[in-house]
């Protein structure tokens, strides 16, 4: 820092003196300017000598001159203000100021660059609510309202921000205009910007899903995610999986209210304030058939990192890798009604001409329906047994029915859709000993 | 057309011997013309006046009525309160005379005027600043004959906001 003194040589007291003038210049207002009115008067003098030797001493001469007024409006303003979205009543207050050299009287223009986000009602002057510009303009034109040289005054500007503007600003622009002729102007602007908040929410449309091994197919898991963020802002998506055999499941892409599918496990989009949307997850069960009951947590999380506390919300579905699994029981009876309930089984070894039934039983004790659909998924070939089929192949007793059931060629053969887990289906036939 | 020239008047009653206070025609006369309203165009309202940071140009006019040439003429005005100086806007119609100028309220003169300015911890001579300058002085080392006149010009701005002259007095 430089430190200037007004030091001539050898002069020390004198520019004492004189620092003592400008230290006190320094810390006067700005309304130390010459004033409106001011009389500047300039006082010559001349001194001489004629040829006698005689000395004429102070002769003086001056002239004035009158200082006219110079306005100069200096108008300030908070640089910004965030404001809740959405909101009523919020105020700024702007400060005029009379730098001019005389009393100044002042007109307000006010706008603002978004009136969704900042939407001015009205002005507050000298604690009185105006509801427009022409009423203030008119208050501030009355006599009374001069504003003096140095002097100031505040308007607060009332404005109502709406709702899901958060993190949008606007600028609320304040000018003061001199009614004076030499008059200034002068502006402000404050950047309203409502402050971006709130939460979000992620629900999974299922706690809990079973899947069988993907063996090519693809799963899809939906979630709900909602932002009751103030305003438009980017939510990060990501999904995860979690759990001890998450090994046995792959993220493969993921998409947002049926949009075009994205690659991975995450993407990054814009979500408005109250904005609702589907996200799915696809995914592979990359498990065998041998991990079925295992279970693994496919999980979305939403986070708002721009917004402050950074705001984030999860839920996962859990998701359980299923398999059928079938056991064939056979047995032989002495008759039907044995062969139905299962007991008693054949208690003597038949003679040739004889007549005994069978019992094939199909249980599924996994934890998925299976499926024997296909032709010839349950078979029973017996033609290459000395034996002739008697005629009788009934599935009567079996609590869950074949779809289809006969017998061919010393083939029986039977299909089923679905055999439910825990489920038995079974059907009995004879046969005569050759 | 120029504009905002402003006559002076002496006061010729002050400056003269006892003997000699009768109507004589005064000696010194100073005129103040706004170069900046001259040069600019404003509105009606403000045509004529003198606003801050006006250009004020005084124009100091010394005349000899003695019946004899007069020598030891010095013309000394101070900077009025409200004014900074312009350096270097000093002028004159003779070139026999010294100019000088004061910071100190008169009590030093010096052609150059120098302040110390302290510069990380060492004194350093400067030219004084425009607001420092309290006074100027044409010294004529020669004579002026009977009727002769010689003219002193300088040029001072009305004082903006925060510039310390604007307190200064004009003693």
């Amino acid at each position: 820092m430089n430190r200037t003194t007004w030091a001539r040589k050898g002069s020390a007291l004198l520019w004492a003196a004189l620092m003592g003038v400008l230290i006190a210049g320094a810390g006067e207002s700005l309304s130390a300017q010459t004033a409106e009115g001011t009389t500047i008067t300039n006082v010559a003098t001349a001194t001489y000598t004629d040829a006698n030797g005689n000395t004429y001493a102070a002769e003086s001469g001056q002239v004035s001159v009158t200082v006219g007024f110079l306005g100069s409006l200096d108008v300030t303003s908070p640089a910004t203000s965030t404001p809740a979205s959405p909101s009523t009543g919020n105020t700024v207050t702007w400060t005029i100021t009379n730098n001019g050299n005389g009393s100044d009287q002042v007109q307000i223009a006010a706008t603002s660059s978004d009136t969704d986000v900042a939407g001015i009602t009205g002005y507050v002057y000298n604690t009185v609510t105006y509801p427009d510009l022409a009423t203030l303009n008119a208050q501030l034109a009355s006599a009374g309202d001069s504003v003096p040289a140095g002097g100031s005054i505040t308007i607060d500007v009332v404005y109502d921000v709406g709702a899901g503007e958060g993190g949008n600003p606007s600028n609320v622009e304040v000018t003061a205009t001199s009614t004076r002729a030499g008059g200034d102007s002068n502006a402000a602007t404050t950047v309203v910007t409502p402050d971006l908040t709130g939460t979000v929410t992620v629900a999974a449309d299922n706690a809990t899903i079973d899947r069988l091994p993907s063996n090519g197919t693809l799963y899809v898991e939906s979630f709900t995610v909602t932002s009751n963020i103030t305003g438009t802002t980017t939510l990060d998506l990501l999904a995860s999986l979690d759990g001890t055999n998450a090994a046995t499941l792959t993220i493969q892409r993921i998409r947002i209210d049926g949009g075009a599918w994205i690659a991975g496990a995450g993407t990054s989009t814009s979500f408005t304030s109250g904005q609702i949307s589907t996200v799915e997850v696809e995914y592979s069960v990359d498990g065998a058939v041998t991990d079925a009951g295992s279970s693994s947590t496919l999980t979305l999380s939403a986070t708002a990192s721009a917004v402050g506390g950074t705001p984030s919300d999860s839920d996962d579905h859990a998701v359980t890798i299923i398999a059928p699994l079938l056991a064939v029981a056979k047995s032989v009876h002495a008759s039907q009604a044995d062969a139905e309930a299962g007991a008693p089984a054949l208690a003597t070894n038949p003679q040739p001409g004889a007549t005994i039934w069978y019992r094939v039983a199909v249980t599924n004790s996994g934890t998925a329906p299976a499926d024997l659909s296909a032709p010839g998924a349950v078979t029973d070939d017996f033609s290459g047994l000395p034996v002739t089929y008697a005629g009788t192949v009934t599935d009567a007793a079996s609590a869950v029915s074949f779809d289809t059931l006969g017998e061919a060629g010393g083939v029986i053969t039977a299909t089923l859709a679905s055999l439910a887990p825990g489920a038995t289906a079974f059907f009995v036939f004879s046969v005569t000993i050759n | 057309m120029r504009k905002g020239l402003i006559l002076g008047f002496g006061l010729l009653a002050l400056a003269l011997p006892a003997s000699a206070q009768v109507a004589e025609p005064q000696a010194l006369t100073i005129a103040a013309e706004n170069v900046t309203a001259a040069s600019t165009e404003r509105a009606s309202a403000q045509a004529g006046a003198t606003l801050p940071g006006d250009v004020i140009e005084y124009r100091l006019t010394f005349t000899n009525h003695q019946a004899g040439a007069v020598s030891d003429v010095v013309l000394n005005d101070p900077i009025p309160n409200g004014l900074v100086f312009v350096p270097g806007s000093v002028t004159a119609s003779r070139e026999d005379l010294l100019v000088e100028y004061s910071i100190d309220d008169g009590a030093s003169w010096t052609e150059r005027p120098t302040v110390e300015v302290e510069v990380a911890g060492e004194a350093v001579t400067r030219p004084a600043p425009a607001e420092a300058y309290t006074h100027v002085r044409w010294t004529i080392t020669g004579s002026v004959n009977p009727g002769a006149q010689v003219t002193a010009r300088f040029r001072a701005v009305v004082a903006e906001p925060n510039q310390p002259n604007s307190l200064r007095g004009n003693d």
